[in-house]
């Protein structure tokens, strides 16, 4: 066969796929072609929007307060070994137990090399201008003076768009691009070094060693911020360790509180649902109302709890919050373990705690993986409702940029909100892969 | 001694008591805690008379309009019919759209599937509230002004002041009256089809339940809309221009920037998780099903509305009143673009006079109230289409 | 069965009486020691507002400029010798007091009116006065409105949980006129709002609508006026906790002492040389040291627990009264000259008591 007819078929074969799949029915017609028109015109849109209209300069100029707020910078080596740790760990981590190593790699070698040679390039900066004018005020010639403020972008070689799309790993304290190229260089590195360890990935030894690393992160990381004041905790600092936070006590705070609900003793079984559905009752939003307004409403106990740190307080909503819901799902993978096992376990011996650390919670929590994962998203999202309650998490940073520089802001609503849609979309995004992957690794979640 | 105590322990009711004893005293000393707390400061509930103090039309129906005059308590009824008002609505928009996206996921139209699948990863991985923030000041400040509105003047008007659509008006002070009327009506409506299917039931003759039940309702509401002076009558929307010039819309029901963004967002964003569950329980249902359905002759669409569908349903429901009630919880978010529901009222209470427990209690029992109407609603419809 | 009943029985009772116990108890001394919370912090944690220009931006860098941050500067200067011991927090008009009852700011310089309620009611003690103000309304210029009187009909923004809310309700209700409210929870919305034509009018305090007034202007080219009507008196100054007068005579006499060193001429340029040599007693009280060879009188004002050359370190990190106003308010068009925020000595308000 001669490669032109090789090539006819295929387009053939194409051609049949499209028969078959997009015109095989009037209906089915009709339906490709509203949403042909629809995708291309969203296309379109978008398209446009993003590499000609947009005004990215003005994100990329706040880009530090998009990600830090007001961290003081002298301080800013708590932030990065943070960023290190973390970084070290979910490059390890994937080596160990994700996907294949190449893309991975072109992945990390690509962002890397648009984000640092881009990051030499445009720099946007405000200008200010003597600004004067007249004023006509009650009839009155006033002189008034002041400053007119415009953005400006320097260096001049790539587009504003090309130097935002470096933005979302652009860094938050200025030009370290070195500790950046660190930063990326542990992304590749620890891949590779976890490949190496992959072999050991069913060790029991690995897991456990791995699985504490996790459980310490998180306390390590907010050990290191400890030294700044949570006066100076904002955007998307704030909602990671918030969430971070809050996953992490939620986490073990649900765990008890399914173990309480199947528990035998029915002061401990009554106690649990009754803390979980009050606490369901109520959005988290009123929640954190609640905690922020409350002063000596509640007698000792809740002028105690209001002597504590906004932040801290927060977070132990969102610990307590969220463990309500992860108690529910953990329930649910509690009653999902035969009954079986548990006579199995009964029968060879094992004490009570033995039996449900060895043998039941393993299992139970095994098959909600993905819906704990569920419920992190949730929390994520959640972490939002800060903005509520006058924290300056990243939305209201957002907020506060357009309020404050409404000289060079003005009407930018959609650059500054879509790149905070970006902050949180990517880590929801990336959180409900895991779960995703966890749910087809573990071949659990369908029942 | 030792051995007597480690008997003891692992006696299992000994133990089991002592357990039980221990912690329900626990869990009795912190209720009382909260509740003894609660009451010291609980009973003062004078702060509910006084005036509320600002004005707030944000709602859509003038009937919810909370004035400064209005007492407080009355304020605080008003934001749970503004959150009522919301929820409803968008309960109603997410399903269809989450019904539609959901299906479209499961299409064999790769460009119709990809297009669902992008809306659902959107919009379930964004907070509800920069949802909120990005149309009630992003896309809805870009529409036009209320000078140069857009659709049909006089009965369906686009502005970024908000859209305004034909309602209906109270002729009187008690036009209310009627919906009492109404509620009466549907009872004894239902009480009568209730008994003519139990007498059919008994007697095997056919008793025409459904057809009583609706002519009485229909006959109640007639006769007491005439005998109440047309309580109600359509009111179809207007733009009014003051001495000065400013323009204003009048009558109809006003969908204002804070509710028809907090509507909006808050379907796209329940409408992305609905079409999950849709698409999870139509894949749920056996695909024997669907080959039985074919193999009898039945078009697509009737084998969607008549054998998927229905077993969808069955199993769909309880995630459904789920999603609901997070629905219901998650709409008090609307009060940071300044739509007056219940947070939003309660909040500014509790700025001017205090008196948080009470306040934040008041939400709560909305809550559970409202919460416990969706539940109902939602395992009676699970009743009827569990099989029997 | 009645075993249970009786030992949970027993468990409210137990429960009820402790927390009789706890509760009978005398509530306690209720005064603070807020100073000693700073000293002990390091740093004055200072609620302000950050979307106002001229009392309060933000900058893309994270600091705060403007009228009121140079108060809670001036207040660092005063405890601690260093103007920038201070941690700003952004308090909006709807959580502003919530944040100070509930400690998690030490001081609030916010553009907040003092009013009866807010003493009494909130537990809001206030210092001098820094900035008398009122409400008034703004609309677009080309609207051709030149009285509130003609504002019948209109849709008015307005922020969430301020004073002007009731002062806008009771000035439309006293003369017959109907309004709409869109009430909005930061100015940054109400600006957008206002620039879109979701509202006709705009109401604040007159000097927040002189600010927007002027960028409106130097951003947008838009033109807008603040119509003559003044819809209620608005002093704005910090506000404290009550129950700490110790740390409210701080407060107040840094704002004091900036007005004295306006009028006695001691600016931030000369603050030194009027230490080193003061040309009179007044000054030299003011600054903390001896007139004339004389012994440096003390004044008591934090009770050695601050400096008693406090004022020194305030002048000279943000100047006086007049310096703070030029620099901050006179930048965005807030004429001083012939207001009510001139010196009494050329006939405005503000006035300050003896410090001696």
């Amino acid at each position: 066969m001669s490669m032109l007819a090789v090539r006819r078929d295929a387009i053939a074969e194409r051609i049949d796929w499209a028969k078959a799949n997009l015109f095989d029915t009037r209906v089915n017609t009709a339906i490709t072609l509203v949403s042909l028109v629809a995708a291309v015109a969203f296309l379109f849109l978008t398209v446009r929007y993003f590499l000609f209209q947009a005004n990215w300069g003005l994100v990329a100029l706040n880009r530090k307060l998009f990600f830090v707020g007001s961290y003081p910078a002298d301080e800013a080596f708590r932030v990065w070994i943070a960023m290190f740790l973390a970084v070290t760990l979910i490059a390890i981590t994937y080596g160990i137990w994700g996907g294949r190593l190449r893309p991975y790699l072109i992945v990390v070698g690509a962002v890397a090399a648009l984000v640092l040679t881009l990051g030499l390039g445009v720099e946007p900066r405000i200008e200010e201008r003597a600004f004067t004018e007249i004023i006509e005020s009650g009839g009155q010639q006033t002189t008034i003076s002041g400053i007119n403020r415009v953005l400006v972008m320097e260096g001049g070689w790539a587009p504003s768009w090309l130097y935002a799309l470096s933005l979302g790993l652009a860094v938050p304290f200025g030009s370290t691009w070195v500790l950046m190229a660190g930063l990326f260089g542990t992304l590749a590195g620890g891949a590779v070094i976890g490949k190496q360890l992959a072999r050991f990935r069913s060790n029991p030894v690995m897991l456990q060693g791995m699985g504490a690393l996790w459980v310490l992160l998180i306390p390590a990381i907010v050990l290191l911020q400890l030294g700044v004041s949570t006066n100076s905790w904002e955007s998307a600092f704030l909602d990671i360790i918030v969430f971070s936070v809050g996953v992490f006590f939620s986490f073990f705070i649900g765990l008890a509180l399914a173990m309480g609900r199947v528990s035998p003793y029915r002061a401990i079984r009554i106690s649990s649902v009754g803390y979980i559905e009050v606490v369901r009752a109520a959005p988290l939003l009123v929640w954190l109302l609640f905690a922020t307004f409350l002063k000596d409403e509640l007698g000792p106990v809740g002028a105690a709890f209001s002597s504590i740190d906004l932040v801290y307080r927060v977070m132990i909503v969102f610990a307590f919050f969220g463990g309500a819901y992860i108690a529910e799902v953990i329930r649910g993978g509690l009653q999902s373990v035969p009954r079986g096992q548990r006579e199995a376990a009964q029968s060879i011996g094992l004490s009570t705690i033995q039996m449900y650390t060895l043998i039941i919670l393993p299992q139970a929590i095994r098959a909600v993986i993905p819906a704990i994962i569920g419920r992190f998203i949730a929390l994520w999202k959640d972490t939002a409702l800060l903005a509520a309650i006058s924290l300056v998490n990243t939305l209201e940073k957002s907020r506060k940029v357009l309020g404050g520089q409404t000289d060079i802001a003005e009407g930018a609503f959609f650059e500054i909100y879509l790149i905070v849609a970006l902050i949180y979309w990517v880590i929801s995004y990336m959180l409900s892969r895991l779960g995703d992957t966890a749910e087809s690794r573990l071949g659990v979640g369908r029942r | 001694m030792k051995q007597y105590v480690s008997e003891l322990w692992y006696h299992g009711s000994t133990r089991a008591n002592l357990v039980n004893v221990v912690v329900g005293t626990l869990a009795v000393i912190i209720a009382t805690y909260l509740v003894y707390s609660i009451f010291v400061n609980l009973f003062d509930f004078r702060f509910l008379t006084g005036p509320y103090g600002s004005p707030d039309r944000s709602a859509i129906f003038v009937f919810l309009h909370v004035e400064a005059s209005d007492p407080r308590w009355l304020g605080m009824l008003k934001g749970a019919g503004n959150t009522i008002s919301v929820v409803v609505f968008a309960i109603a928009l997410a399903s269809l759209l989450g019904l539609f996206v959901g299906v479209a996921r499961l299409s064999t139209n790769p460009i119709l599937n990809r297009l669902g699948g992008i809306y659902v990863e959107t919009f379930r991985n964004l907070p509800l509230l920069l949802l909120m923030f990005f149309f009630a000041f992003g896309v809805f400040r870009s529409l036009p002004q209320i000078e140069a509105r857009t659709g049909i003047d006089g009965f369906f008007m686009v502005s970024n002041r908000g859209i305004a659509v034909p309602w209906l008006a109270g002729a009187h002070d008690f036009w209310w009256l009627w919906m009492i009327a109404l509620f009466a009506g549907g009872a004894v409506a239902l009480w009568v089809r209730r008994r003519r299917e139990q007498q059919e039931d008994l007697t095997g003759q056919t008793m025409h339940g459904n057809a009583w039940a609706l002519a009485i309702f229909l006959g109640v509401g007639v006769v007491s809309y005439v005998l109440l002076l047309f309580p109600l009558r359509p009111a179809l929307p207007e733009v009014v221009q003051s001495d000065a010039g400013f323009f204003a819309y009048q009558h109809g029901a006003l969908l204002g920037l804070g509710y028809i963004s907090a509507l909006v967002s808050v379907t796209l964003y329940f409408g992305a998780f609905i079409a999950e569950i849709v698409r999870g329980s139509i894949q749920a249902v056996p695909h024997g099903q669907v080959e039985a359905a074919s193999s009898l002759g039945f078009t697509t669409y009737q084998r969607f509305t008549l054998v998927v569908l229905p077993q969808a349903l069955r199993i769909m429901i309880p995630a459904l009143n789920n999603e609901f009630q997070n629905t219901n919880k998650d709409s008090t978010l609307a009060h940071v673009i300044a739509f007056g529901e219940i947070v939003l009222i309660s909040n500014r209470i509790v700025n001017n006079a205090g008196n948080l427990l009470q306040v934040y209690l008041f939400i709560f029992i909305v809550f559970i109230v409202t919460n416990l109407i969706i539940s109902t609603i939602m395992n009676t419809i699970n009743k009827n289409v569990q099989l029997k | 069965m009645t075993g249970r009943i009786l030992l949970l029985a027993l468990a409210i009772v137990a429960g009820l009486m402790i927390f009789t116990a706890c509760t009978t108890e005398d509530a306690g001394d209720p005064r603070e020691d807020t100073l000693g919370v700073i000293l002990d912090r390091g740093t004055l944690v200072c609620g302000i507002k950050a979307d106002t220009p001229g009392f309060g931006v933000l900058n893309p860098d994270g600091s705060a400029v403007g009228n009121d941050v140079d108060y809670c500067h001036a207040l660092a200067a005063a405890i601690f010798g260093d103007a920038n011991a201070v941690e700003f927090k952004e308090a909006t008009s709807a959580n502003r007091f919530e944040l100070l009852a509930a400690k998690e700011i030490d001081v609030l310089i916010r553009t907040t009116t003092w009013t009866a309620s807010r003493d009494a009611d909130l537990n809001v003690a206030f210092a001098p006065t820094t900035f008398y103000d009122g409400a008034g309304i703004m609309v677009h210029a080309g609207s051709g409105v030149t009285s509130v009187n003609e504002l019948g009909g209109s849709t008015i923004c307005i922020l969430d949980g301020t004073s002007t809310q009731g002062a806008v309700s009771d000035y439309f209700a006293e003369n017959g006129l109907t309004y709409s409210e869109l009430t909005l929870q930061d100015n940054a919305a109400i600006r957008g709002s206002f620039i879109g034509g979701q509202c006709d009018a705009w109401s604040s305090d007159k000097s927040q609508l002189g600010g927007h007034q002027f960028s409106l202007k130097s951003d947008e080219n838009l033109d807008a006026i603040v119509l003559p009507e003044t819809l209620s008196k608005e002093p704005l100054g910090p506000s404290v906790r009550d129950y700490d007068s110790e740390w409210e005579d701080i407060v107040r006499w840094v704002v004091n002492g900036m007005i004295i060193a306006e009028e006695q001429g001691v600016t931030s340029a000369n603050v030194s040389q009027m230490a080193a040599n003061p040309p009179n007693n007044t000054v030299a009280r003011l600054l903390g040291v001896g007139f004339d060879g004389g012994a440096p009188s003390n004044l008591g004002i934090g009770h050695g627990r601050i400096d008693g050359t406090f004022m020194q370190d305030v002048i000279s990190a943000v100047g006086n009264y007049g310096e703070a106003y030029e620099r901050t308010l006179e930048a965005v068009g807030l004429t001083r000259a012939g207001s009510l925020n001139d010196s009494y000595v050329n006939g405005g308000l503000i006035y300050a008591p003896p410090m001696r």
